[in-house]
């Protein structure tokens, strides 16, 4: 035999163990991004958005973590920090979905309603839209954020639930709850209020409705999160223990797998708390710092721009943090299966979340072919 | 694919050739540096220490590998005004304004960077001070030459920590001078006159190496032109007509090899090295005629270090809207410059040498506008620049 075909009978037999490889596996897939505190519109923004950039043809969610935009959320920012910075993306004609989160900065100018100032006589709780919150002696722009339709906040809500599917009338992969924690206990707020029992209350109810196999939460503020070192007085923010007592117990209930938050300017990953990942994913676009170790449960992190990969099939949560120059910084998965805790590291090179970062193929031989092309968005409230 | 090791790169880089300036020992070059100026508002602003930044489209000279870290089209403009100085030997630089540095990067896919530069990287007008010499002659003239690079750069995403670079340029050097040495009783002893204006090619190369969020490598090697000058001289005290001759003029060839510390993203502070290779000025001098020989003239290589410092405040709506920078540095030269070692007075008062010294730099950016100030070198140096993002 010559070496011409005996190199023609090897690629043949390598083919067909691909391709059984291939084809045993149907199981559904989708990709979805996470960064927070990104709206600064400055070159570190536009190079963690040139990496997200990489994913543009699997990605179909993006989901924003709070500050949007920096630094009193004004509307004439909004092209500069978001709209032009990940153009390519919103102009996709596959369709990348983006949905954010208020944070601080996106309400800097905003106070919230007081029980006397509700606009509904009897109304038990804050409104769940821009009416929520007023004037302070700022002006407020939450308004213009919730109404511009690129942001993605469903139905101009400040709180929504996000169906994440494969493919077109697919089932759900994901159920991602997005929530506006400024009007939840968080201790820097800058309005005194009582709690938002209205959000929490929908947070349970729809909580209860979701049949999908993953329940994300997205907030600006983290119920966990190790300190920031504080380096020239940026000092970052602790951990919002009023927060977690709030919506800890929501959470169990509704069996939350992971929670993503931002407001601190790194990135770490927590110990899982009753089963609940948590993530914090604030190096989006705003100057970074790092944080103190043994501050709190962290398994991985440090002050770096990135944003969080997410590879989401009905039995694997896969991640894979990737930094403003390319480089994997964290990565991992774990199984629906598998207990709590039981996350696995595996070269990055093997994880598909990773794959644009690691010049390998997005369809390693034994994962699903199947591209999601279309999703469902769905509101109730 | 054979990984690239950063290691080979680098000697690669240290093994370049080096090249240094050849001059005359004519006295018409006694006040002469090989000081060139950072002419990027950015990287002036640090003091030059710039080579493991190198982030935006002036890296394209700086150190091409650079280029892969812009993330988006970009377009760059500067101009200088530079004051006035009086020198050691009170021989006097005149002031000069102009364009400064115009550059261009553009991303080309996820690894690959395109860049183009014009640089006018050195700018004299020298007088020479009719002081008295030892022998109780008086050297006069003046001296005028410039320095532009204009050229094109390349940057390659070698793996997501290690960044390579390229550049090809041509510098041009426009050089015109005279000096006339006349005698103790005023006879003119000596007129000397030289010029040359032309095109040469230069190469640069750079390397990137990015281990984590806080620590930056840079390293950059710049093999640059060498010119051919013409020089007349005339002895109508004694000699006549000298020979016509060709000389070489060469710009100085460095090393720099430097390190980014960002503790947190507002602050990056950065410590450079240069290493100049001066020393071959000497073995090519020309000493056209007279008592002294090559030998008596000296120069050291230069290790110079440059300091900088960049703070992003980002906690006011101002820092942010306006993406604000502030910078700082300070560069420790080197001497630069020949220094006569002979038995000779009056040679020895021309060529003293010069002293190592501190040039300081400040600089900011607000909105696209850039502003560096650099004292205590040479002279006085003001950049203004504008920096466009496509």
């Amino acid at each position: 035999m010559t070496r011409a075909a005996r190199g023609l009978a090897a690629l043949a037999v390598a083919g067909l163990l691909g391709r059984g490889a291939w084809s045993a596996v149907t199981e559904p897939q989708v990709f979805v991004a996470f960064l927070g505190d990104s709206g600064s519109g400055d070159t570190a923004q536009k190079a963690v958005a040139r990496q997200l950039d990489r994913l543009r043809d699997r990605l179909r969610f993006a989901f924003l973590l709070g500050d949007n935009v920096y630094y009193e959320g004004r509307p004439s920012r909004f092209d500069e920090a978001f709209l032009r910075v990940y153009s390519t993306l919103l102009r996709d004609p596959r369709g990348i979905e983006f949905h954010a989160a208020l944070g601080n900065h996106d309400v800097k100018g905003c106070r919230v309603l007081t029980e006397d100032e509700l606009p509904a006589p009897g109304l038990d709780g804050l409104p769940d839209d821009h009416r929520a919150y007023a004037w302070d002696e700022r002006d407020c722009h939450v308004e213009s954020h919730l109404r511009e339709k690129a942001f993605g906040y469903v139905g101009g809500k400040r709180y929504y639930r996000v169906s994440v599917t494969a493919g077109a009338g697919g089932d759900g992969l994901a159920d991602v709850f997005v929530l506006d924690s400024n009007t939840l206990s968080v201790k820097d707020r800058a309005f005194p209020t009582r709690s938002d029992g209205t959000q929490t209350a929908w947070l349970r109810r729809e909580l209860a409705r979701s049949s999908a196999p993953w329940r994300i939460v997205i907030l600006h503020h983290p119920m966990q999160t190790p300190v920031a070192k504080g380096y020239l007085g940026i000092g970052g923010h602790g951990p919002e223990r009023k927060l977690e007592e709030e919506l800890l117990p929501i959470l169990r209930e509704g069996r939350v797998d992971a929670v993503f938050a931002g407001h601190n300017h790194f990135y770490a990953r927590l110990r899982p708390q009753y089963g609940i990942r948590h993530f914090v994913s604030g190096g989006g676009g705003i100057p970074v710092y790092g944080f103190k170790r043994g501050s709190a449960p962290v398994e991985s992190g440090g002050g770096f721009h990135h944003f969080v990969s997410v590879r989401l099939t009905p039995s694997r949560f896969e991640f894979c943090t990737v930094d403003r120059v390319g480089s994997v910084r964290d990565a991992g998965f774990w199984d629906k299966q598998g207990a709590s805790g039981d996350l696995r590291h595996v070269p990055s090179r093997s994880l598909p979340a990773c794959s644009p970062w690691n010049g390998r193929p997005s369809q390693p031989p034994g994962l699903s072919s199947r591209t999601p092309t279309a999703t469902a968005t769905n509101t109730t409230h | 694919m054979r990984p690239v090791k950063p290691l080979g790169v680098l000697l690669l880089l240290l093994g370049l050739p080096t090249l240094s300036w050849a001059q005359t020992s004519d006295h018409l070059y006694r006040s002469w540096r090989w000081a060139f100026g950072v002419t990027s508002p950015r990287a002036a602003g640090m003091a030059g220490a710039f080579v493991s930044v190198a982030e935006d489209s002036s890296a394209g000279l700086l150190n091409p590998a650079g280029l892969a870290l812009a993330p988006e089209a970009e377009l760059a403009a500067s101009g200088q005004v530079q004051a006035g100085a009086t020198l050691e030997g009170r021989d006097a630089l005149g002031r000069d304004a102009g364009l400064a540095f115009l550059s261009a990067s553009l991303p080309v896919g996820p690894r690959w960077a395109l860049g183009a530069y014009e640089s006018r990287s050195r700018s004299v007008r020298l007088s020479l001070d009719p002081r008295p010499l030892a022998d109780g002659s008086v050297d006069s003239g003046s001296l005028e030459a410039s320095v532009a690079e204009s050229g094109l750069a390349v940057a390659w995403t070698a793996t997501s920590r290690l960044r390579l670079g390229a550049r090809l340029g041509l510098e041009r050097l426009d050089l015109e001078g005279m000096s006339l040495r006349t005698s103790a009783s005023g006879e003119e002893e000596l007129r000397v006159t030289t010029d040359g204006s032309s095109d040469r090619v230069s190469l640069g190369v750079g390397v990137l190496f990015t281990p984590n969020e806080t620590w930056q490598l840079g390293v950059a090697a710049r093999s640059r032109a060498t010119w051919g000058l013409d020089r007349r001289a005339t002895r109508p005290g004694g000699g006549g007509l000298e020979p016509d001759r060709r000389y070489r003029i060469r710009s100085p060839d460095a090393v720099s090899a430097g390190v980014t510390y960002r503790p947190a993203s507002p602050l990056q502070v950065v410590g450079q090295l240069d290493y100049v290779f001066y020393r071959e000025i000497r073995s090519i001098l020309l000493v056209p005629r007279g008592p002294t020989s090559p030998g008596d003239y000296g120069i050291d290589d230069g290790l110079e270090v440059r300091v900088g410092v960049e703070v992003t405040p980002f906690l006011c709506e101002f820092c942010v809207k306006s993406h604000l920078q502030l910078r700082a540095g300070v560069h420790f030269q080197s001497a630069g410059a020949l220094a006569y070692r002979g038995p000779e007075a009056s040679e020895a008062e021309a060529f003293p040498g010069t002293r190592s010294r501190r040039s300081w730099a400040v600089g900011a950016s607000v909105g696209g506008g850039e502003l560096a100030v650099l004292w205590g070198g040479e002279r006085t140096v003001w950049l203004v620049g504008w920096r466009l993002h496509l």
